[in-house]
C-alpha cells in the first residue's frame, strides 16, 4: 500500500526536479537524456492512445452497429495499410501515407478552418442575443470597427485626414491596447504555470495517482 | 483519371461534405469528421512510429551491446508499465510511468514559463515612447487585477472587491475586453481569406482542368 501511494509520488519529484536542475543549471546531458525519455514515453502513449480509439470504435462498430465508427475505422485501417505499403520509406511519412494527408487531412482543415467564419459570425449574433449589454455592445463594437477600418484602409479611397485618423486609431487599440491586454494574459498565464508545476513538484497535486 | 485529378475531386467532396454543416448537422458533415479523426490518428501513429519507435529497435538490431541502447530500454520499460493501466489489479504501477511523465512536464513548463514568458515580458518594454510605455505598464496591472478575485462579504452578504480595486478592475476589463475583440476580429478575417482561398483554388483547379 505503502509502495502504491509513495512510489509515482517520488518519482514525479525526483525526476521533476533532476529535470529542473538540468534545465537551469544548465546540464544538458541530464536534461536531454530526461526529456528524451520524456518524448518516447509520450509517442508510446500516443500510440496506445490510437489503438484504444480503434478499440474503442471497433466494439462500437460490432455492438451498436454505428455507421460512422465503422467509418472512423475504415479510415484508420486504410493509413495503416498504406504504411505497410510504403515500407522501407527513409521518409517520416511514405508516399502513400502523405497522399492521405494531401488528400484528405489537408482539404477537411482548411475546410473546417474557413468554415470558423460562420461559426464566430453566428456565436457573436447569439452573444448580443443572450447577453444584451454594455460589455457586449463594446466588444462587437470594436470587433466591427476593425474589420472595418482594415478593409477600409486597403481601399484608399478615403481622404488622406481620414486615413491618418484611421490608422492612428488602430495604432491606439493594437499597439497600447491589445499590447497591454495581451501581456496581461500571457503574464497570468505563465503565473498560473509557474504555480501549479511547483504544487505537481512538491507532491501538493497529485494527478498521476488516479 | 490520373491521381492528380483523383486528389481534387477527392478534396472538393469531402469540403463540401464540411461546408454541408452551414445548413444544418447531418450525415455528411459527421461522416467527413469521423474521416478526419481516424486519418489524422493513424498519421499521428505512423509518424511517431517511424520517427521515435523504429529508431530505437533499428540501434537494438544494428549494435545490441551498445551501451546507449541500454540506457533507452530505461523508457522502453516504463512504456511497458504503461500497458498494465489495462489491468484494475497492477494499474498503479503504471501510474509510475505517468508521474515520471508529469515531474518531466512540471520541470519544463516552469522553466518555459519563466524563461519564455515572464522574463521577456517583464524584462522588455513596449511601445514607441516612455509615455507609451507607461501607459502600456499601467493598463497590463489593471489587465491582471481582472484576475484577482479575493474580496470582502458586505453587510447583506454579498460579495465586494476593496473600493480601490474596482477602478483597477473596471480599465482591466476594458481592456481585455477590447484585446478579446480584436483577436475576434482577426481570427474571423484570417478565416474569411481561408475561405476565399479554397474557393479560389478549387475554381482555378477545375478551369484548368476544363480549358
Amino acid at each position: 500500500m505503502i509502495l502504491k501511494r509513495y512510489l509515482p509520488l517520488s518519482i514525479a519529484i525526483s525526476f521533476g526536479l533532476l529535470t529542473l536542475i538540468g534545465l537551469l543549471a544548465p546540464l544538458a546531458p541530464i536534461s536531454s537524456l530526461l526529456l528524451n525519455w520524456a518524448g518516447l514515453l509520450l509517442a508510446v502513449a500516443l500510440i496506445l492512445g490510437v489503438l484504444n480509439l480503434f478499440s474503442v470504435h471497433l466494439k462500437r462498430l460490432f455492438s451498436g452497429r454505428d455507421v460512422y465508427s465503422g467509418i472512423l475505422v475504415l479510415s484508420m485501417l486504410a493509413v495503416f495499410a498504406l504504411a505497410l505499403l510504403d515500407g522501407g520509406s527513409s521518409t517520416s511519412a511514405g508516399d502513400g501515407v502523405r497522399t492521405a494527408f494531401t488528400w484528405i487531412i489537408f482539404p477537411l482543415e482548411a475546410a473546417l478552418a474557413s468554415l470558423l467564419a460562420f461559426f464566430l459570425l453566428f456565436a457573436g449574433f447569439r452573444l448580443v442575443r443572450r447577453q444584451p449589454g454594455r460589455w457586449s455592445l463594446l466588444f462587437l463594437l470594436t470587433a466591427a470597427l476593425m474589420l472595418a477600418s482594415s478593409a477600409l484602409a486597403f481601399s484608399q479611397l478615403l481622404p488622406d485626414q481620414v486615413s491618418v485618423l484611421l490608422d492612428q486609431f488602430q495604432h491606439v487599440v493594437n499597439d497600447i491596447i491589445v499590447v497591454s491586454g495581451m501581456r496581461g494574459i500571457l503574464i497570468g498565464v505563465a503565473l498560473g504555470t509557474v504555480v501549479l508545476s511547483i504544487r505537481v513538484l512538491v507532491g501538493l497535486d497529485r494527478p498521476y495517482s488516479q | 483519371m490520373n491521381s492528380e485529378l483523383i486528389g481534387l475531386l477527392v478534396g472538393f467532396i469531402l469540403t463540401l461534405f464540411i461546408y454541408s454543416y452551414l445548413i444544418k448537422d447531418n450525415p455528411l458533415y459527421r461522416i467527413a469528421i469521423h474521416i478526419l479523426v481516424g486519418v489524422s490518428a493513424a498519421f499521428a501513429a505512423v509518424v511517431v512510429m517511424k520517427e521515435v519507435i523504429q529508431p530505437v529497435f533499428d540501434m537494438m538490431r544494428h549494435d545490441p551491446t551498445d551501451a546507449d541502447l541500454l540506457i533507452s530500454m530505461i523508457p522502453m520499460l516504463l512504456a511497458l508499465l504503461l500497458l498494465l493501466k489495462r489491468l484494475p489489479a497492477v494499474a498503479w504501477i503504471g501510474n509510475s510511468t505517468v508521474a515520471l511523465l508529469t515531474g518531466i512536464g512540471a520541470a519544463v513548463a516552469v522553466t518555459g514559463a519563466i524563461t519564455g514568458t515572464l522574463w521577456p515580458q517583464l524584462s522588455r518594454s513596449a511601445g514607441g515612447t516612455p509615455v507609451e510605455g507607461m501607459v502600456i505598464a499601467v493598463l497590463t496591472v489593471c489587465a491582471l487585477f481582472t484576475f484577482q478575485f479575493t474580496g470582502k462579504l458586505d453587510k447583506q452578504g454579498d460579495w465586494v472587491r476593496p473600493v480601490w480595486q474596482r477602478s483597477v478592475v473596471l480599465i482591466g476589463r476594458l481592456v481585455l475586453t477590447i484585446t478579446f475583440a480584436v483577436l475576434f476580429s482577426t481570427v474571423f478575417s484570417t478565416s474569411l481569406t481561408l475561405l476565399a482561398d479554397r474557393i479560389g483554388y478549387f475554381v482555378d483547379q477545375f478551369s484548368g482542368l476544363v480549358s
